[in-house]
């Protein structure tokens, strides 16, 4: 058997390997990502007062901090026993938006484009932002930063950094907004709705105007049939602060409905020798292994996961596009993981809407900040990141001391999916020991469109950061090295 | 000349966070000196470095040297930092390169990264290893000086 290693991940939140097994004929047998361990933050947070871990759990991760904060939040909400005031409740949405404008843009822009903007078959020095600025021109790259910016300072506006939010508390919001506050948000929110529809149509002229990329979308190698999960509200649309938790299965019906705090009658996680990390999966369909179809509980999260778990979007620009994309892509669900891309541009657009809609909401403004808090006890809070579901779960003793943590994030409900997008795009591309670079940059792309984020690794690394493929016989000795970066 | 100091790291976990540390420090001890942690870098920085003279990174690395080893370079000057790529997606020096392309006239002209070899990176806790801590202290002290010499 030979391994093929891609190591470390290029354009990547964080670091993982991708190790890939191919057989005796040079065919690829299976493929696996190896990511980080996140060892130890669990002891870390016990004995640690409740009302620190929203401050805490941001620093996990800096790619996530604000799903991280607002998750926690609304956990301490839970285990206080206490409601949120209506204000905070839109508060804490309307800072989601902007958390949401700011990390879809930068992955779009940054992380995406260059494979379709440039090539996936371009050189990898070509093949960046540097390479899309060529492209698309220096004021569009302007406004790329001007929009990440804003979406920052939309999360910003409640006090406390974007990296470092320190608004949320249990019961609701430690600030408020005053009307030129709400009037920036505004203009910022109404820029950000252009942008996000410049961007769609950007898409729409780069990929979805040229045949070779459509076929790669629709190719066999990128079809992952699972089931999907995200956060709907009442109408079934998506929601990324609240709301009810629904699973959908490979037609695109409701499998399951239910409220956070049921998580874990529904969601199980298994373990594999090889990774620190765990796979979830459905608890009443089971462990198939690294299979898709009904049989399988692996299910999918994030961008395309979410509009596939939902009927719509709630804001009306977003959702024509989300009929557009079904209509375009061959209906609900859309099973290419390639078309989490474009979703991330439907979800961008939803952001900016959204936050147009809050930020012009008469009670937007209101001084009912706070509702007084309950007895410590046990709480869940969910709320969707970028990247997908993120769950909390705390246990607090009498004290408000944590006692107990348990936190599901996207990258571990993908991570299953991740594999076998991986060994799936390997599997088409890679023949007979026929390894090239543009190759395995399709492979990559097939995990870099779910987004994957290890940032709740760490931020150092080592002093080069090469791409290297190591290939080994059926012995696992080391029989070629190639190398870039 | 006015100058920006930016911390880069993660403070939860260990060496990683020395940048953020000696950011930390520099607010307690200069705090005449404007200093910001935006932890994971990113295209975060140019917003922050926007309209200053001058911007120190710090930061903590791998290259395998002595950990506590400390490295001095001036991106402006055209020295070659050694390569530090980031792990979220746009590392420092392509982050400073888009800086220069899109917004020439608001980053600072000069452009000082101070790099820490990190020792643990990957366990949990808010206090660097003894020779990254040192370090932290070695460099708060040179920018306080650094500093002070040029505002005179």
């Amino acid at each position: 058997m030979k391994i093929v290693t891609i190591d470390p991940i290029t354009r990547l939140e964080g670091h993982g390997k991708i190790e890939i097994f191919l057989n005796e004929d040079g065919n690829v047998e299976n493929a696996y990502l190896q990511i980080p361990e996140l060892r130890g933050f669990e002891r870390f947070c016990e004995g640690r007062k409740a009302e620190d871990m929203p401050i805490i759990t941001p620093r996990i991760c800096g790619v996530c901090p604000v799903a991280h904060h607002l998750a926690s939040t609304k956990t301490l909400d839970a285990a206080y026993g206490v409601e949120p005031t209506e204000t905070a409740s839109k508060l804490r949405e309307l800072m989601n938006c902007g958390y949401f404008i700011y990390d879809h843009t930068l992955h779009f822009y940054f992380l995406a484009a260059p494979d379709f903007v440039v090539g996936p078959d371009a050189p990898p020095s070509e093949r960046n932002i540097f390479g899309v600025l060529k492209k698309v021109g220096l004021d569009v790259g302007r406004e790329v930063i001007k929009h990440r910016a804003y979406g920052q300072r939309i999360t910003e506006t409640f006090g406390g950094k974007a990296t470092h939010p320190t608004c949320g508390v249990p019961g609701g919001i430690s600030k408020g907004l005053n009307e030129e506050e709400r009037q920036s948000i505004e203009d910022m929110a109404r820029s950000s709705v252009e942008f996000a529809k410049f961007s769609l149509g950007f898409f729409n002229d780069v990929v979805l105007s040229n045949q070779d990329y459509v076929d790669l979308i629709l190719s066999d190698s990128y079809q992952l049939k699972t089931y999907n999960m995200g956060l709907v509200d009442d109408n079934n649309h998506v929601n990324f602060y609240g709301g009810d938790i629904r699973v959908t299965d490979q037609q695109g019906k409701e499998y399951v409905k239910f409220v956070e705090q049921d998580y874990l009658d529904h969601v199980c996680e298994h373990v594999e020798p090889w990774t620190y990390s765990k796979f979830t999966y459905l608890k009443d369909v089971g462990w198939d292994g690294f299979t898709d179809g009904p049989r399988s509980g692996v299910f999918r999260v994030g961008p395309l996961g979410r509009l596939n778990a939902a009927d719509g979007m709630a804001t009306p620009q977003a959702a024509e596009e989300y009929k557009r994309m079904y209509k375009t892509l061959g209906g609900r669900p859309i099973q290419s993981t390639l078309a989490f891309h474009w979703a991330r541009l439907v979800e961008l657009l939803y952001a900016a809407e959204r936050a147009v809609e809050l930020a012009t909401d008469p009670g937007i403004t209101g001084t009912d900040l706070r509702n007084p808090v309950g007895e410590p006890g046990e709480g869940v809070g969910v709320v969707e990141a970028a990247r997908g579901t993120l769950i909390h779960h705390y246990k607090l003793d009498q004290e408000g001391i944590i006692k107990k943590v348990n936190l599901v994030v996207a990258t571990t409900m993908n991570y299953a999916d991740i594999c076998m997008s991986i060994r799936d795009a390997a599997k088409g591309l890679i023949k007979n020991n026929n390894v090239n670079e543009g190759l395995l940059n399709m492979v990559e792309m097939a995990f870099r469109a779910y987004d994957p984020c290890f940032g709740c690794s760490t931020h150092t690394l080592p002093g080069k950061a090469p791409l290297k493929v190591n290939i080994y016989d059926d012995k696992k000795r080391l029989v070629e090295t190639v190398q870039r970066g | 000349m006015k100058t920006l100091v930016i911390g880069v790291g993660n403070l939860l976990r260990c060496d990683d966070g020395a940048g953020v540390h000696v950011v930390n420090r520099l607010k307690k001890l200069a705090p005449q000196i404007d200093a910001v942690d935006v932890a994971m870098g990113g295209v975060e920085i140019l917003e922050a470095m926007k309209g200053y003279g001058r911007v120190i990174i710090v930061d903590s690395i791998r290259t395998g040297a002595e950990p506590g080893t400390i490295y001095n370079v001036n991106i402006a000057d055209g020295e070659e930092p050694p390569r530090i790529s980031s792990s979220h997606g746009v590392d420092l020096v392509t982050t400073l390169e888009l800086g220069r392309r899109l917004m020439p006239e608001e980053m600072p002209p000069e452009q000082v990264l101070i790099g820490i070899e990190a020792e643990d990176t990957v366990i949990f806790s808010v206090t660097c290893t003894p020779r990254v801590e040192a370090a932290v202290d070695r460099v708060v002290d040179e920018i306080i000086m650094l500093v002070g010499q040029i505002n005179d």
